[in-house]
């Protein structure tokens, strides 16, 4: 009876002070919350609070009798639990305490075809290992719109023609007619009998271009070059108009296909993007970067532990299960009595 | 201010004016009063679904949609209420009239509703899900506040009105307080596919956070203090002043930079 008395202001305190700190974090902005909350000030009230929680299954019969009321509080353990299993911290005292490799989250770059088993840690640039290496197969874009090629006009006028291979096109205005005649990946020119052609090259690089056959109206046809990764081209004396490549913007998504490679052994390939994670060994592997340079596309692999991850979700599950049992019996029960005051008292 | 001179835009203004008429009949007319509040519904729900097929995607990931959604969802959490409460139908009408007028007006005259293509972190079928039940819980904690701010400002001897005050409110919140933990719970799993993080911190999950613990600070006070009323009808209009926060103001304003930003 006294506990109860002493517990029972305590639950609301708790509850109070944590929705105070969750407003106070809110104000902070993300990351310096993050800083704050896993502070070694706000551990001490993590674990006051999971140890409070438990404490309550054995002050209050209740919640060990009833079975929605023990499904909400120990789901709540399991997310604080859990969440704490997760955490940065947790990962730094099993790493110091166990002697075990844990870390909670880094990241790879790789282009394709590199692989590596290092992870380059978010604390203070250092490096964790994998028990396997990762390898990354290939990385790419998915666009929303497809790349095009611009047309400028003298006169100011645009017009723009997809940037693939086809059929000859009509340019409005009776300006005259386009078409992309050829598409090279690797884009090089070359004198035959005298005269310069242009020809896909077999070595290594890479140079995409498309060859425009532009002709306008009442003249002729002349072929225009545009290049992807020489920038806009200036203008030729004499010319009507001047032709640009116009990238894709709209990004739909990025993805990656890694290799779980151990001993030169392919132990599982997959291709991730931004939603689908790849799972492994504990760890998940995220798509969370991607950049081109002159080497090429370099895909950032986030990596991040799954220590503890599935009790904050079993948790989560437990809470809702346990509050659709808990409150969802009690909406339709005692409806002429809207003031439910027997129910409070039932409740103590 | 923006008026939306189209196909959508008039949906969305039909049924404003439905909800508007559900106002003015409700108490007199409430056989006319049933038969609007039908045809309003109807009218958000073509709206919402006129959205669908023209974004290609689930029209939940803006505030545009978002406030299209609440609109839909104001009649059947209206039949649901009319379930759990011992309360006139017309007088249920007249908040819930209200109130669809009120989520329907930012979505007609606030938000751009010109459309725009999924960022990747959005295209995840647990997005949906995450939102439609947060939209839910807010409309179930929105009638809850109005019927806990009827018991703080309009306090009476009358132990019915204090009965019936109380009661309303706490059966709304048992029917909303699972649904925003259904949220919180749906947005750590996609948070956890789209970010790596099932937590992160961020302003408007802290906001979130701060909504439904207050709601179970209402449901424990409501067991260890089961006489202190206004004290429970504090918390309930608290807990609903910090949905609105949730909602707007961590979209709106600069004050909070954070990964959710994208939905303003
Ligand atoms: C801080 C530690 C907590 C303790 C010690 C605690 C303890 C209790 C106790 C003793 C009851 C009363 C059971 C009864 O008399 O009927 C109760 C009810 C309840 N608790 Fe907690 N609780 C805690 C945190 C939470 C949290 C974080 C939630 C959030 C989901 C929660 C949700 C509930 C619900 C939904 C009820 C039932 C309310 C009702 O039926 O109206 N509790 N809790």
């Amino acid at each position: 009876m006294n506990i109860k008395r002493f517990m029972n202001p305590a639950i609301l305190l708790f509850l109070a002070m944590f929705a105070v700190l969750a407003v106070c974090g809110a104000f902070m902005g993300a990351s310096r919350a993050q800083v704050f909350f896993n502070s070694a000030l706000m551990m001490i009230f993590w674990c006051v609070l999971t140890l409070f929680l438990a404490a309550g299954f054995f002050a209050y019969p209740l919640l060990r009798k009833r079975p929605a009321l023990m499904l909400i509080h120990l789901g709540c353990l399991g997310v604080l639990v859990g969440g704490m299993l997760n955490s940065a911290g947790a990962h730094r005292l099993i790493a110091r305490w166990l002697d075990r490799p844990a870390w909670a989250k880094g990241q790879m770059l790789l282009g394709p075809g590199q692989s590596s088993a290092e992870v380059v840690l978010e604390t203070e640039g250092a490096v964790g290992k994998l028990p396997f290496n990762v390898r990354l197969e290939e990385t790419f874009v998915e666009y929303y719109d497809k790349p095009a090629i611009g047309l400028y006009f003298n006169d100011g006028a645009r017009w723009a023609i997809a940037a693939e291979a086809g059929k000859e096109i009509q340019i409005p205005d009776g300006r005259g007619t386009v078409q992309v005649g050829a598409v090279y990946k690797n884009f090089k020119m070359k004198r035959d009998n005298g005269r310069m052609v242009s020809y896909e090259s077999a070595e290594p690089g890479i140079n995409p271009a498309y060859q425009l056959i532009f002709t306008p109206a009442g003249g002729t046809a002349e072929t225009i070059y545009v290049f992807e990764r020489l920038g806009r081209m200036h203008d030729i004396a004499g010319r009507t108009c001047r032709a640009e490549y116009m990238a894709p913007r709209m990004i739909k998504d990025y993805k990656s296909t890694l290799q779980i490679v151990r001993d030169g052994k392919v132990l599982k390939q997959t291709t991730i993007e931004v939603n689908k994670p790849l799972f492994y060994g504990g760890y998940h592997f995220y798509q969370h970067t991607f950049a081109e340079d002159q080497s090429g596309p370099v895909s950032g692999i986030m990596v991040v532990s799954a220590r503890g991850i599935w009790l904050v979700f079993s948790g989560y599950a437990l809470v809702f299960a346990g509050l659709v049992m808990q409150l969802g019996t009690k909406l339709f029960i005692k409806r002429t009595n809207p003031g439910d005051v027997k129910g409070q008292a039932d409740g103590n | 201010m923006e008026i939306k001179a189209d196909m959508q835009g008039g949906m969305i203004y039909a049924a404003m004016l439905g909800y508007a008429a559900v106002l003015c009949t409700a108490l007199r007319y409430p056989k006319q009063a049933k038969a609007l509040f039908i045809c309003s519904f109807l009218l958000s729900a073509a709206a919402v679904v006129y959205r669908w097929r023209m974004a290609g995607h689930l029209p939940m990931q803006n505030m545009f949609e978002v406030f299209l959604f609440l609109g839909f969802c104001i009649w059947p959490i209206h039949l649901f209420s009319r379930k759990i409460l011992c309360v006139a139908p017309s007088v249920l009408m007249i908040i819930d009239a209200v109130i669809g007028l009120i989520v329907l007006f930012p979505a007609g005259f606030v938000f751009d509703h010109h459309l725009q293509f999924l960022p990747p972190a959005l295209q995840c079928w647990l997005f949906g899900p995450h939102v439609a039940a947060y939209m839910l819980a807010y409309i179930f904690m929105a009638k809850a506040a109005v019927w806990g701010a009827g018991g703080l400002v309009l306090p009476s001897d009358s132990r019915r009105w204090g009965d019936t005050a109380a009661g309303s409110g706490y059966r709304l919140i048992a029917a909303g307080f699972p649904l925003l933990t259904l949220g919180l719970f749906l947005g750590s799993v996609w948070g956890k596919y789209a970010w790596g993080d099932w937590w992160g911190w961020d302003p408007k999950e802290l906001w979130s956070l701060v909504c439904w613990l207050i709601y179970a600070l209402y449901l424990h006070v409501r067991l260890v203090w089961p006489g202190r009323r206004s004290m429970q009808h504090i918390l309930n209009v608290t807990g609903f002043l910090c949905i609105i926060i949730t909602l707007l103001w961590v979209n709106l304003s600069k004050l909070f930079p954070g990964l959710h930003n994208y939905a303003s």
